[in-house]
């Protein structure tokens, strides 16, 4: 029994690079306004039976000017392995360069730059650089994102992106007046590629569930190559 | 009782409704608003305004409507910079006061 949990925990361990990289999905990064001085904090917990783990991501993101964000990232792991422990913390700034609205519709692009700094201390930080896209228009909202970071010393380079097509579903047309709530379907598909390893696309199935300051998210993450894990997601993000 | 509640409720929104008559009444056309959890610092950016007594939105209309307190007022380049500030493109701002 004991060597079967050694075992499991080092296939555990094995995953562990690629679950700094997988951390997010979900519609993660997306181009809509934060006011200056607005903070919106998420709580995402994505879950795997095989290998067993648990990744809990606290984000902060602070609205610094009207075109100006910045993303505080700190996921925490719990492997079967008992080697739990925080990751990376990354720290992105974000900066819209295009904005064009239109009466229920807008399109943006930011790009995105920032540091990832281990707790660990036999890794380096690693930095790196990306875009981020948003269209919304009637009821469907699609968001892209790249993100290429750069290790440094002894940390591999990894890259994610996503592509993310949001639908509302309900309220089919909305009230005359007021902010109502909404149900989204979400349909994602993502890759999370690190040094040494190779590029691991996912689709995500989800739902969101937004009100006006508070939004849950729920999604099935299906692995299309590499571990073909089957992932769980559940998060929450609250507008203060 | 309940009759008495109901009476005194009414008396109350009726007298409510005459004071206000005399309420500013401003509407402003917003670009890029596109869903609730994006739309809520702007009600409440608005809502921060002195001026204001009540502001609601339509995601609809691709509007916001501002009551002011009485005798109030707020110029259009505020109204806009507020919305611009709140990250929406800010369109023409009417007084539709009279009910128009």
């Amino acid at each position: 029994m004991r060597l079967h949990r050694r075992l499991f925990g080092l296939v555990a361990l094995v995953c562990l690079h690629g679950l700094a990289a997988h951390a997010g999905g979900l519609r993660s990064l997306v181009v809509l306004p934060l006011e200056p001085g607005g903070i919106v904090a998420r709580l995402q917990v994505v879950g795997s039976s095989s290998p067993n783990n648990m990744t809990v991501t606290g984000t902060v993101l602070y609205g610094l000017t009207t075109r100006q964000t910045l993303i505080i990232s700190v996921p925490y792991r719990d492997l079967e392995s008992g080697d739990d422990g925080f990751g990376y913390v990354t720290g992105l700034y974000r900066r819209t360069i295009f904005q064009h609205d239109a009466p229920g519709a807008t399109r943006r692009i930011a790009v995105i730059g920032g540091l990832r700094v281990p707790t660990d201390n036999n890794l380096d930080p690693q930095m790196g650089a990306g875009l981020v896209a948003t269209m919304y228009k009637q009821r469907s909202e699609w968001d892209f994102d790249l993100l290429w970071m750069e290790g440094l010393g002894r940390s591999g380079d990894s890259a994610r992106y996503d592509v993310s097509w949001q639908y509302r579903l309900t309220p089919s047309e909305y009230p005359e007046w007021g902010i109502p709530t909404e149900w989204q379907s979400v349909v994602e598909l993502g890759g999370r590629y690190a040094e040494g390893s190779e590029m691991v696309h996912q689709l995500t199935f989800g739902a969101l569930w937004v009100h006006p300051s508070w939004v849950f998210e729920a999604g099935i993450i299906q692995d299309l190559n590499g571990p073909d894990a089957t992932s769980f997601l559940l998060g929450m993000r609250k507008h203060f | 009782m309940m009759r008495q509640l109901i009476i005194v409720a009414a008396l109350v929104f009726a007298t409510a409704s005459a004071f206000g008559a005399d309420e500013t009444v401003l509407e402003i056309d917003i670009d890029g608003m596109t869903c609730p959890f994006c739309v809520y610092s702007l009600e409440r950016e608005l809502g921060k305004l002195s001026e204001v007594q009540q502001v609601m939105i339509s995601l609809k209309s691709h509007k916001a409507r501002l009551i002011l307190k009485e005798g109030a007022s707020v110029d259009s380049e505020t109204l806009r910079e507020v919305v611009l500030t709140a990250g929406f493109t800010p369109g023409e701002v009417r007084d539709v006061s009279d009910g128009s």
